[in-house]
């Protein structure tokens, strides 16, 4: 007799098909996604690499209701402010389906990234429905470090940035004048690898000093933008 | 007889154990799958970008007394409504004006910790990778569960 089985006239064979459905059924309740009552998404994720040079992508997920009764959603929350989601209306009839859009405004986000909307309903407050948008953000130059410091009294060293262009772009770099005196900058292009140096040198660290240095970066076909490079004394 | 009962707890304890390995197998994969599927995992420690969390109590006792910088990436509203005192504003919306703020109150040698709305927010560590490719600052933390638990720590 099995020790973790109820004991019963089965024979081995029917004890064994009982044991392997019940492991089969634990495993199809583990696998089977939690399904709302009523609302029945289209998909619950999307992935999308955005275009180079675009500063926000939209996303519209639909639903209906599957269900019943009204359906009434609650409420609708981003991972974060630079996700913003909007709803036509709130309450939907049996039968009667809608989109959420939602906008996501990268604000010099790049990479892989992913959000998440947590969608909340009446019919099971409980367990909000979470939408996953994940992007590639396809990076236009970088700037690193973008603080350049020295200490007060320190030698007067004179230190660098890296500014990297994407390979697939042909882009103008300039260096526009400190907002401060006493800093000297100049920028290099580096030959044959699509990039430039930007070296600081403040003219003394003998006091604290803030300053900004600024590069215009104007990619072909793209809309120009200004990248600040912050310099301290401290 | 004890021969007997020997002879038959053998084959008893072995299926008992064969049935334990089905079902601790049965647990851990799915178990496994969704740790590896799910949408909002969180972080193992050390990872992501080697940003340290730090808690609100040793945020605040720092070897030396230093002060931190506190950073608040949570939304305009939610900053607006009430912050750590002396946080700055640095959410990821609105990156370059935050970021302007922090280096303008920023000096050597001083933590910089990054907190959002709770434990389960992202956009701490986010902010804090962040500003720590951008910036390339040594001392950058995430707030242990978040403005949360400033909160519960100041009842």
């Amino acid at each position: 007799m099995s020790p973790l089985l109820p004991s019963s006239s089965r024979s081995g064979g029917g004890r064994r098909l009982a044991w392997i459905g019940l492991v089969t059924g634990c495993w199809l309740a583990c696998l089977t996604p939690p399904v709302s009552a009523a609302l029945s998404w289209d998909t619950v994720a999307i992935d999308r690499t955005a275009e180079l040079g675009a500063s926000s992508e939209e996303f519209a997920f639909h639903f209906r209701n599957t269900g019943s009764a009204p359906l009434t959603i609650t409420s609708v929350q981003t991972s974060c402010g630079c996700t913003s989601a909007a709803l036509a209306k709130q309450v939907y009839a049996p039968g009667e389906g809608g989109e959420l859009k939602v906008t996501y405004r990268f604000g010099g986000q790049v990479g892989a990234q992913e959000k998440v909307v947590s969608v909340t309903t009446n019919d099971s407050p409980d367990h909000p429905t979470l939408l996953v948008l994940r992007v590639k953000i396809p990076e236009i130059f970088s700037v690193s470090p973008r603080l350049l410091w020295w200490s007060v009294g320190e030698v007067r060293a004179e230190k660098q940035a890296a500014i990297a262009i994407n390979p697939a772009l042909q882009a103008a770099v300039t260096l526009l004048p400190p907002d401060e005196p006493g800093i000297d900058a100049r920028l290099v292009a580096r030959p044959g690898e699509h990039g430039y140096v930007l070296f600081i040198q403040p003219a003394s660290t003998k006091e604290t000093r803030r300053a900004r240095v600024d590069l215009r970066i104007e990619p072909a076909g793209l809309p120009a933008q200004i990248i600040t490079v912050y310099v301290l004394v401290r | 007889m004890s021969s007997s009962v020997r002879c038959g707890s053998g084959p008893l304890l072995r299926r008992a154990a064969v049935q334990a390995a089905v079902l601790l197998l049965a647990a851990v994969v799915p178990a496994l799958l969704t740790g590896w599927l799910h949408p909002r995992r969180p972080p193992l420690p050390g990872a992501a970008g080697s940003i340290r969390e730090i808690t609100v109590a040793d945020a605040q006792a720092l070897p030396g007394g230093r002060p931190v910088i506190w950073a608040d990436a949570r939304d305009n509203q939610a900053f607006a409504r009430q912050h750590i005192p002396g946080a700055v504003h640095l959410s990821e919306a609105e990156w370059e004006q935050g970021l302007a703020g922090l280096v303008a109150v920023w000096r050597p040698g001083t933590p910089v910790v990054v907190y959002c709305a709770s434990h389960s927010c992202d956009t701490s560590r986010a902010v804090a990778s962040r500003l720590k490719r951008e910036l390339a600052l040594p001392d950058v933390f995430v707030l242990k569960g978040g403005w949360e638990e400033w909160l519960r720590r100041q009842k």
